[in-house]
């Protein structure tokens, strides 16, 4: 995995080179090196790796075809069970949620002018509206305070780094990605705050960018680089292309984090999933994890490079049936 | 029972009552597309591709007809005890879509969100949302933009909302409808609504070769088909739902059948989701105007899940109508059998 920008708005670094206030959008879209061609095989092959190590690990992933609840991996990390949201969402959720919400505001309408009240009306007509204004109405008035300046940083920031995305660059906000595999024992899910490009036509040209809201990470664990992992693995497997790039945007630091999406990104984000899968399986002392079994060859990626063809059969084969 | 364009007072079922409904085991084949990049290239043959005419699929029609009339009406009178309105007070309704269909055959132990809004909980209210109405608006931006009349989706999506009761809109006024909650939006609500129905949109307008697509048989949207069934002896109404986002418009030709429905849904694809898909061909052929004509049945329908990247495509024939049928029967029952006396979610 080879980082080719990772940059705030002041870095030179990588692809990101030049760019200014403003700018972060040029930054995701730079052509200044030409788009790399897509590879037809490598979704199905890392669609088939990760379906047989979800199929190798029958215990822990029950499948909805059993009618037990599926594993969910959630942007790289196994979720333990079902959010009980409606009754309780914390403020670090209420600061992510409406931070997104004014990213999406930003990338489509522009800077709002009130940001507090802004995100609140945009919220208030979404499918979790009724919550989250509920708990914010409940929240104590210095936590509220707090919340609205925070909001009100962010928001400055985003106006300074980020314009109306150009309506030809075709811009999807909030873009869902669920992928279910091992007939749905494993589902593997992600979200993109912003969507730009068209689909891939052969060569890699959509960029997926991802509002960090600063959770979800343990001490010396790397939480935006597993999202970006996990983001660029599930446009992959969904869309059969991968992405051109991936971006995590954190509005606390005005820092964008940028990525190619390439092969090597690519199988750490299935490194992921096999790490959140062996934690679902909650293995005993000495068990052999299959997915490293060389005899199985889970994946072409991590054997010889003559083995590829194997790999680019397989992936041949789960693309046709 | 008779097919009509949208039967009166309907509100969405109550989905709670289809808790614990068994999963029914029927084989539907559903077979996946080859796909290559681009994909619209394969979403566009799987719409233009010709079926083998299929000459008993009158008769297929008329079989799955008189087992849907008979199941229900079995379900219907053994769900007499479960909350006879009084005489006078109209029969409650129960409206069965592709949610239902795939909901009961997933045997779904809570349902809070209908296939056209969301429901905060069972029994709460309708409300429109940004999600709810972003088909309703993607669809009416895509004819737009098919038309020529817009550039990108966005600029289709913005004319759509500018006038949401105009000849671009979303259809017409009144209260409750989508036209007259667009227009009450709040400005920054309705940059939320305009982006989650672009990105709608924009899949369906990236996902197919639009230019390789018969424009004088493709239906973008359109309003969702009815069939209705009544019975004097029976204790609650049905209204079945058929629904495509696309449809290509059945051509019979020398080397067979044209013609598709594609549906676009959110998620994945679950246990019950071939006869859920299967429900707008059933409807098509059950809404002929005269029963001795032949019915316009599409000979395929296809699925397409763009969160997961999933395309399924269900062949129409004499079987898959059939268990279409016995489906509706299933969810009805599931439905009748789960709700407690006063718990209707249909009722008017």
């Amino acid at each position: 995995m080879t980082p080719v920008t990772s940059s705030s708005v002041t870095s030179t670094a990588g692809g990101c080179a030049g760019a200014e206030e403003g700018d972060l959008l040029d930054c995701l879209r730079s052509t200044s090196t030409p788009r790399p061609v897509v590879d037809e095989c490598l979704a199905g092959g890392l669609r088939a790796w990760l379906e047989d190590s979800a199929c190798a690990g029958g215990s822990g992933a029950g499948g909805s075809a059993g009618g037990r609840r599926p594993v969910v991996v959630r942007d790289g990390m196994l979720v333990p069970r079902m959010r009980a949201w409606r009754s309780r969402i914390g403020v670090l959720e209420l600061q992510a949620c409406l931070t997104r919400a004014t990213f999406r505001l930003t990338v489509t309408d522009g800077p709002p002018r009130h940001p507090f009240e802004d995100a609140l009306c945009a919220i208030s007509v979404t499918d979790r509206g009724p919550v989250v204004i509920d708990a914010i109405r409940r929240l104590p008035t210095r936590d509220r305070a707090m919340l609205r300046a925070t909001l009100r940083a962010h928001a400055a920031a985003m106006a300074a780094q980020w314009r109306p995305v150009p309506h030809a660059w075709l811009p999807r906000v909030g873009e869902r990605m669920r992928v279910p595999l091992a007939g749905g024992a494993v589902v593997i899910t992600s979200t993109a705050d912003l969507v730009l490009g068209r689909p891939s036509a052969g060569t890699a040209s959509v960029c997926a960018v991802r509002v960090h809201d600063g959770q979800g990470g343990r001490a010396g664990d790397d939480p935006v680089g597993r999202t970006l992992r996990a983001l660029a693995l599930a446009e992959t497997l969904r869309s059969g292309a991968h992405p051109l790039r991936v971006a995590s945007y954190d509005p606390s630091t005005a820092r964008l984090r940028c990525e190619d999406a390439g092969e090597e990104l690519l199988v750490e984000g299935v490194r992921d999933v096999l790490r959140a899968l062996r934690a679902s399986r909650d293995p005993g002392p000495g068990e052999r994890d299959p997915d490293e079994s060389p005899e199985r060859g889970g994946s072409c990626h991590r054997r010889e490079p003559g083995d590829r063809q194997d790999c680019e059969k397989r992936a041949r084969d789960v693309r046709v049936g | 029972m008779s097919a009509s364009a949208e039967p009166r007072s309907v509100r969405a079922g109550d989905h709670s009552a289809l808790v614990g409904s068994p999963p029914r085991a029927r084989t539907i084949a559903a077979s996946t597309i080859a796909v290559g990049l681009p994909r619209s290239g394969a979403l566009s043959d799987a719409l233009l591709a010709v079926a083998a005419p299929c000459d008993s699929l009158a008769l297929a029609v008329a079989d799955a007809r008189r087992r849907l009339e008979d199941g229900l009406a079995r379900v219907a009178n053994t769900g007499a005890g479960h909350g006879v309105p009084a005489s006078s007070a109209p029969l409650p309704l129960l409206r069965i879509g592709h949610y239902q269909v795939a909901r009961a055959g997933q045997g779904a132990p809570t349902l809070t969100r209908s296939g056209a809004g969301v429901r905060d909980g069972p029994g709460s209210p309708f409300r429109w949302t940004s999600r709810a109405a972003r088909r309703l608006i993607g669809l009416a931006a895509l004819r737009a933009g098919l038309d020529g009349r817009a550039a990108t989706p966005a600029d289709a999506v913005a004319a759509v909302m500018a006038d949401p009761c105009g000849p671009l809109g979303v259809g017409r006024g009144g209260p409750g409808a989508a036209a007259d909650w667009i227009a009450s939006l709040a400005p920054p609500a309705r940059a939320v609504v305009a982006a989650e129905a672009t990105a709608w949109a924009t899949r369906l307008w990236t996902a197919a070769d639009w230019g390789r697509l018969p424009h004088d048989r493709l239906v973008v949207g359109g309003p969702d088909r009815w069939w209705r069934w009544s019975s004097p002896s029976a204790t609650c109404r049905v209204a079945v739902r058929g629904r495509a986002d696309i449809r290509v418009t059945v051509e019979p030709g020398r080397d067979g059948v044209r013609g598709a429905l594609l549906l676009v849904l959110d998620g994945s694809p679950g246990a019950a989701t071939r006869q859920a898909l299967l429900l707008g061909a059933l409807v098509d052929g059950l809404c002929a105007r005269r029963p001795q004509e032949p019915a316009p049945v599409p000979p395929r329908v296809i699925g397409w899940w763009p969160d997961c990247g999933k395309t399924w495509v269900v062949l129409v024939d004499a079987g898959t109508l059939v268990a279409t049928a016995d489906a509706v029967v299933e969810t009805a029952r599931a439905l009748l059998s789960a709700s407690a006396p006063g718990g209707w979610g249909g009722r008017h």
